[in-house]
């Protein structure tokens, strides 16, 4: 999807969280920016530890604090700054206009309660309805996401659903106060292949009904590839490339991305291809980085790399990447030095 | 740095190994678990059939590969194959005898040819040891442990066999990144010299980065020492790349084995097709493109016994082809295609479309 003509749904300006803890600080998520537009499906890859969750949990303000701390930018959801809500204003949005759903929907789910109570609870909060309308409508949501025989199950407990099913009902429940931002963070992670795919369609299918923007958080890039029309990759908590789906896959700027592709392997790749694993770590974030915190990792990297901070800066085409020397159509450029920086 | 680069390619070994005899033979495996009801009077009401008459072939040196959805049994037959669980019924022939058969010192000596690495390195390390005690245990155990500094350069010898620092020695498992963890359960598997080592999901909870660097040790070490792996996953392009053959598993039973490339390029079974078509490619132009075929509602349970094909109320072949019930009547016994002997599938209707 090209850039929004209109405003975003939702602008990240320069998020910072870190989380002080008696073992040390964590800088968690170090400067992010990035957009969602109207309708859009934007992905946000990156491996565990890369602060894909921490960044979008601040954006419902999830983020326990203490030990957690937002120490600078802006969430601003339809031009309002969430980080300057009260905490009434923000339950408001938080499974109103904005909904999330989690990686484990058992552990999601409250066990002790039917999902009518869950669902109704949900529906009840957010607009100004009988009990029994409530009801109505948690059915509705049921058999919209494909729970079969959604009048009798709604009365049902989570431990009586399977894995997909209780999935189901978490983006039922996600959606029942039709939000126009779902927030998936690993939706499908725990999940097998064929229930993957059929949480993915209906994940496609609602938002199409809906119209709603979807933020999916995963470390996984097939499921971004047939997801997403916009990605964001990230890296020890900051964006390393931003670029629209096609583009990102056939022509990845950044070494990390381009690492990260080549290190899965594909059912269509060729049998015996080689897998070129990253070698290293990701970066312990106990101070906020300063140079690139993918150069210990990188192949490419040089003694700029070590000591600048590469920004997240358009191509001369418009792709955005953090890198000093980044690569345009699998060969690296060498970009002219900005005015012999500092 | 893996003989893939150095020239030696891996189809030889493979080419070797399908001419070879077996090194490990399961027949008819059952792993059943009983489901009791009533405290003073207990009686079985129904059993899990986790494992429901498995059989397949181990060669020496090649890699079988074993998916299938999560309850599946795929787990449940590797330990019932080393005799972790005792399995209800069934043979597993290694080197000619019977492990069922086998009990107390006997089955012992036989475990040391037979090696685990497990899913979660968090969960298989202990934390209060330290990783040089934790890979001299089973050297220990068999009394094959030497004393003092000839120890410490086995540990140390097994530690850069699986790429670990040997100056960690004294370090304990939670000084380790997830990767390096699993690396000390190969090192561990690794310290008897087995024959063959079950590999129960060994990347499922690693990055991709990572986990790429774990499969190349895996397949390194094979081509070094000339492991068989029975390798379970549930992420179907992870066994492709490592496997020779794959058997496909569908409630307690293999639906489908053959070699890697029949089994991917001219798959038999629909809930084979069904399970690889569901794998998502990281590439948006194919993802769009693709037919997506969903499979349509859950596992059943393993404890309910079935007369016919367990895949029947799920399949979308039988809904076209199957006019007389038969898939609901009689179970598809596992059978070689006429094109290929190698290939067997479990379906009445595998040579239709």
């Amino acid at each position: 999807m090209s850039e929004p003509t209109t405003q975003p749904v939702l602008a990240l300006e320069d998020l910072r969280v870190r989380f002080k803890t008696d073992a040390g600080t964590v800088h968690a998520v170090n400067g992010v920016n990035f957009h969602v537009a109207e309708g859009e499906t934007l992905g946000v890859v990156g491996e565990s530890g890369c602060g894909k969750s921490v960044t979008n949990m601040t954006v419902l303000r999830l983020i326990p604090t203490p030990p957690g701390e937002v120490t600078s930018g802006r969430i601003l959801y339809r031009g309002q700054n969430l980080l300057e809500l009260s905490n009434k204003q923000i339950r408001q949005v938080r499974g109103g206009k904005i909904s999330m759903i989690f990686q484990d929907p058992m552990t999601s789910l409250n066990p002790f309660l039917r999902i009518s109570k869950q669902l109704t609870e949900a529906i009840e909060l957010h607009s100004d309805v009988t009990p029994e309308q409530a009801r109505e409508r948690a059915i509705q949501e049921l058999e919209r996401v494909g729970i079969p025989d959604a009048a009798r199950r709604v009365d049902s407990y989570p431990h009586e659903f399977s894995g997909g099913m209780r999935q189901r009902v978490m983006i039922a429940m996600a959606l029942c106060t039709d939000p126009d931002l779902l927030i998936a963070d690993e939706p499908t992670t725990a999940l097998d292949v064929t229930i993957q795919a059929q949480i993915l369609e209906v994940l496609r299918r609602l938002q199409a009904e809906k119209g709603m923007s979807l933020i999916l958080i995963t470390h996984d890039l097939a499921v971004v590839a047939g997801m997403c029309s916009r990605v964001v990759v990230m890296y020890a908590g900051r964006v390393v490339e931003e670029a629209p789906v096609d583009a990102l896959f056939e022509d990845p700027r950044h070494p990390y991305t381009i690492a990260l592709l080549a290190s899965v392997p594909r059912l269509d790749d060729p049998v015996g291809r080689h897998l070129n694993p990253i070698e290293g770590l990701p970066p312990k974030l106990a101070e906020e980085p300063t140079s690139c915190a993918f150069a210990p990792r990188c192949a490419y990297a040089e003694d700029r790399c070590r000591s600048e901070l590469p920004p997240l800066e358009p191509d001369q085409d418009g792709r955005l990447r953090a890198c000093f020397f980044p690569f345009r159509g699998g060969e690296r450029i060498d970009l002219p030095q900005a005015g012999g920086a500092e | 740095m893996s003989a893939a680069q150095s020239g030696q390619e891996g189809p030889v070994s493979a080419s070797v190994s399908t001419k070879a005899e077996p090194l490990l033979e399961v027949r008819d495996l059952h792993m059943h678990f009983p489901v009791y009801e009533g405290i003073v009077f207990q009686r079985e009401v129904r059993r899990i059939r986790a494992v429901n008459g498995v059989s397949f072939d181990l060669r020496p040196g090649e890699t079988l590969g074993l998916v299938g959805e999560s309850g599946c049994g795929k787990s449940t037959t590797a330990r019932a194959t080393l005799q972790l669980h005792t399995p209800t019924s069934g043979e597993v022939l290694f080197q000619g005898e019977d492990l069922c058969q086998l009990r107390g010192a006997s089955l012992r000596a036989v475990r040391r040819d037979l090696q685990m690495i497990f899913q979660d390195p968090y969960a298989s390390l202990d934390p209060r040891w330290t990783v040089a005690s934790i890979i001299a245990e089973p050297l220990k155990n068999y009394g094959l442990a030497k004393s003092g500094k000839a120890l410490r350069d086995q540990i140390a010898e097994l530690m850069l066999t699986v790429g670990l620092n040997p100056s960690w020695m004294g370090r304990y498992p939670h000084e380790f990144s997830g990767g390096q963890r699993q690396r000390i359960g190969v090192a561990r598997a690794l310290a008897l010299e087995p024959k063959v080592i079950f590999c129960d999901e060994p990347v499922s909870a690693l990055d991709v980065s990572v986990q790429a660097q774990i499969v190349n040790l895996l397949q390194e070490l094979q081509e070094r020492l000339g492991l068989a792996y029975v390798f379970i996953a549930h992420d179907i392009a992870v066994v492709r790349h490592l496997s020779q053959r794959v058997a496909i598993m569908y409630l307690g039973r293999i639906v489908e084995i053959a070699d890697r490339d029949a089994i991917y390029g001219n798959t038999r079974h629909p809930y084979s097709k069904a399970l690889l078509g569901a794998v998502p490619i990281p590439d948006p132009k194919i993802e769009r493109a693709r037919d997506k075929v969903l499979l349509e509602g859950n596992l059943p349970s393993p404890g309910d016994e079935r007369q016919g094909c367990d895949f029947a109320s799920r399949c979308p072949l039988r809904k076209r082809v199957d006019q007389d019930d038969r898939c609901l009547n009689e179970r598809p016994q596992l059978l070689p295609l006429a094109s290929d002997p190698g290939h067997k599938v479990a379906c009445h209707y595998h040579d239709q479309d």
